[in-house]
């Protein structure tokens, strides 16, 4: 089984979460640790991330065993289950303790085979694991206990702490008895999630992985996009062997791409050995990406995997078109009525659209998501399938859209101590940039409520107590960009806006709504990982009316 | 606390209390204790004039929420006056004019607690 998919070199731009990691990893040797779970969007590199950890873990330390386990939608029945996961980990325990590459691509070992394998390196533990499991294989659920009290187990006889790394671990939700799915036994994990000397860390579709009742208690560890210098260079290595690679992603496109290196890696080979030599050349790929090539194609398969049946497809765009056209927070109701749908219809399309990414929100109101990228592609599947457009046409649409004035922004930075209210002169700044610009004073009003919160939460949530709060302001003619970094990485991008309690040391809530203000106020809040530490990056759109978003106004009515 | 002050003035039993700048967790906690004191007094009818609040943030509306809620509990009469667009759009955002009266002046604000 390879480790990783991407070459070390090609690993940009997560040095700080993969030591946090193996940090948590190794504290497995000290006793049971909290199951910790990655968040992040679709694409923002969980999987790799997991990946990565498990090489560092089977070739750079010998304190725990690692195992990398991917649920597989194939073998759900409690059955197949236990047998490929107990499998997997005795040839991977045994692969770490002789750093035998041979054994971790175990397809088609029978358990005889592997006894065998384990007697031949002496590992009793193994053989007694096996024999335990033997004993059960014929109740579906005895199996399924004694695969999972595996790890924990080995642990015990060996001394070895194992951390176990579980990738789509959602699918578990459709783990069954035997086959008829009437038996949900995703909370038969629970016992096992926490036993000494084990360490659970899992990924998977952020939003399946956050509705699961499983995951409730666990740690969050959120994996962030990419910052735009990250994302460059990480374009520009993986176009290392092609004619240009001097040449630099435009800012303008890796902030499109919302620092996603999925969208990195389709648009770098898409390029292909083409020269980009200026920024439409990046465009150019980009719109063929995103309208026809692989980003679309993903997208649909996407679309496809939620919406099987032709009809619910057909409804599920109608959605995505009332959204994109509103361009404001809707109600369950308004968009039943906009794209003339039942209401309980358009709540159990809207789910189905929420886990696969299509939109955001929360409580019954939903948004277009933040990603500009989906945005395009959605654009794209509404016009073709809906109204049967030319590429062509479509392409001239969303180019309409793009961030055309973005390179040609002005752009004012500023440096604010790690102090109280410092916050303040950042504000002061933003009218007098609004004043050259000009700006109307509602934007300005609106983005100071924003940056005032940003400010606050960088400074709130930097590592260091009297870090330094980076400011960036680009003033386009389009659009106002307001980036916030700060050296701590602990900003945790919540989508509900509901108040945080208990982060104040008087125990007042409040933190949470800082959020929910900085997203009601600018149309697009993303969250970013940067050499520095975290960015938070404020988009305000000039050419739409001022009005603030409409989600905190009408729950708050 | 430069960037934050507070004058009181008293218009027969009405309290009016103007907060000036920066509404941070500081300053809406001087808003508090104010308005707790005069609660605690035995004066029920406090006005709170925005007209010169610059800023606030979401810390300080979390408080001016204790303040709704202390009001309530002293049974007394709570109402924002001269409250900016954007604050206005901040506090509606956040809930907190469901459970106070929001007058466009001062005086508007003395009238109907004066009956």
């Amino acid at each position: 089984m390879p480790f990783t998919a991407l070459r070390e070199e090609d690993f940009l731009g997560r040095r700080e979460e993969l030591a946090a990691l193996m940090g948590r990893s190794l504290d497995a040797a000290n006793g049971a640790g909290r199951p910790l779970v990655l968040t992040g969007a679709a694409g923002v590199g969980k999987t790799e991330l997991l990946s990565q950890l498990c090489a560092q873990l089977f070739w750079k330390q010998d304190r725990v065993a690692p195992f990398r386990y991917t649920v597989n939608a194939a073998l759900l029945s409690a059955k197949d289950f236990a047998r490929d996961f107990l499998t997997q980990f005795v040839c991977q325990r045994i692969a770490f303790d002789s750093r035998d590459q041979s054994l971790l691509s175990p397809a088609g070992m029978s358990l005889d085979a592997l006894a065998a394998a384990a007697q031949e390196r002496r590992a009793s533990w193994a053989h007694e694991l096996l024999a335990h499991y033997d004993a059960s294989a014929r109740e579906p659920l005895d199996a399924l206990r004694n695969a999972l009290a595996a790890p924990h187990l080995a642990a015990l006889r060996s001394g070895k702490p194992v951390v176990l790394l579980i990738d789509e671990f959602p699918r578990l939700t459709g783990l069954h008895r035997d086959g008829t799915g009437e038996t949900q036994l995703a909370p038969l994990f629970e016992a096992f999630l926490v036993l000494p000397m084990t360490r659970w860390i899992v990924t998977g579709n952020e939003t399946e992985l956050l509705e699961m009742p499983l995951t409730a208690g666990f740690e969050r560890f959120p994996v962030m996009p990419l910052g735009d210098q990250d994302a460059a260079a990480l374009f520009s290595s993986l176009r290392r062997r092609h004619p240009d690679p001097d040449v630099s992603l435009p800012a303008s496109l890796a902030r499109h791409l919302h620092g996603n290196p999925r969208y990195l890696n389709l648009l770098a080979a898409a390029a292909g050995p083409r020269a980009l030599t200026e920024e439409r050349d990046f465009w150019a790929v980009y719109l063929q990406e995103a309208l026809q090539g692989g980003i679309f194609r993903h997208g649909t398969a996407l679309l496809t995997r939620a919406f099987s049946d032709r009809d619910a497809r057909r409804k599920a765009l109608l959605i995505l078109e009332t959204l994109s056209r509103s361009d404001e927070t809707l109600t369950r109701h308004r968009i039943a009525q906009a794209a003339r749908l039942q209401d309980d219809d358009a709540e159990s399309l809207l789910q189905s659209l929420h886990r696969a990414g299509f939109v955001a929100g929360a409580f019954g109101l939903y948004r277009t998501p933040d990603d500009a990228v989906v945005r395009d592609v959605t654009e794209s599947l509404i016009a073709r399938e809906l109204h049967r457009r030319s590429f062509e046409d479509v392409e001239r649409t969303v180019r309409g859209r793009l961030p055309a004035g973005a390179e040609k922004a002005v752009s004012y930075e500023l440096v604010l101590p790690g102090m109280r209210d410092a916050e303040l002169v950042a504000a002061q700044c933003l009218e007098q940039i609004g004043k050259n610009v000009p700006l109307p004073p509602e934007i300005v009003g609106q983005l100071q409520v924003a940056l005032l919160e940003a400010c606050i939460n960088a400074r709130e949530h930097g590592d260091e107590p009297a870090g330094n709060v980076f400011v960036r302001f680009e003033v386009g003619t389009d659009r106002i960009v307001i980036s916030v970094e700060s050296p701590g990485r602990e900003f945790v991008p919540l989508e509900t806006g509901e108040p945080v309690v208990g982060i104040r040391e008087s125990g007042r809530t409040g933190r949470g709504w800082g959020i929910k203000l900085m997203k009601n106020f600018v149309d697009a809040v993303t969250f970013e990982k940067t050499p520095r530490g975290t960015r938070v990056v404020l988009v305000k759109n000039l050419l739409k009316p001022t009005n603030a978003h409409k989600e905190g106004i009408q729950s708050g009515a | 606390m430069h960037n934050f002050s507070l004058t009181v003035k008293s218009v027969h039993d009405v309290v009016v209390i103007t907060p000036r700048g920066y509404v941070n967790d500081l300053g809406a906690e001087t808003l508090e204790h104010t308005s707790e004191e005069y609660f605690g007094q035995g004066r029920k009818k406090i006005v709170i004039n925005f007209s010169d609040m610059q800023f606030i943030n979401s810390i300080g509306v979390s408080i001016l929420t204790g303040i709704v809620q202390k009001a309530r509990e002293h049974d007394g009469l709570l109402c924002f006056s001269n409250v900016k667009k954007i604050h206005s759009d901040v506090f509606e955002m956040l809930g907190i004019t469901r459970h106070v009266k929001v007058f466009k002046e001062e005086v508007d604000a003395l009238c109907f607690l004066r009956g």
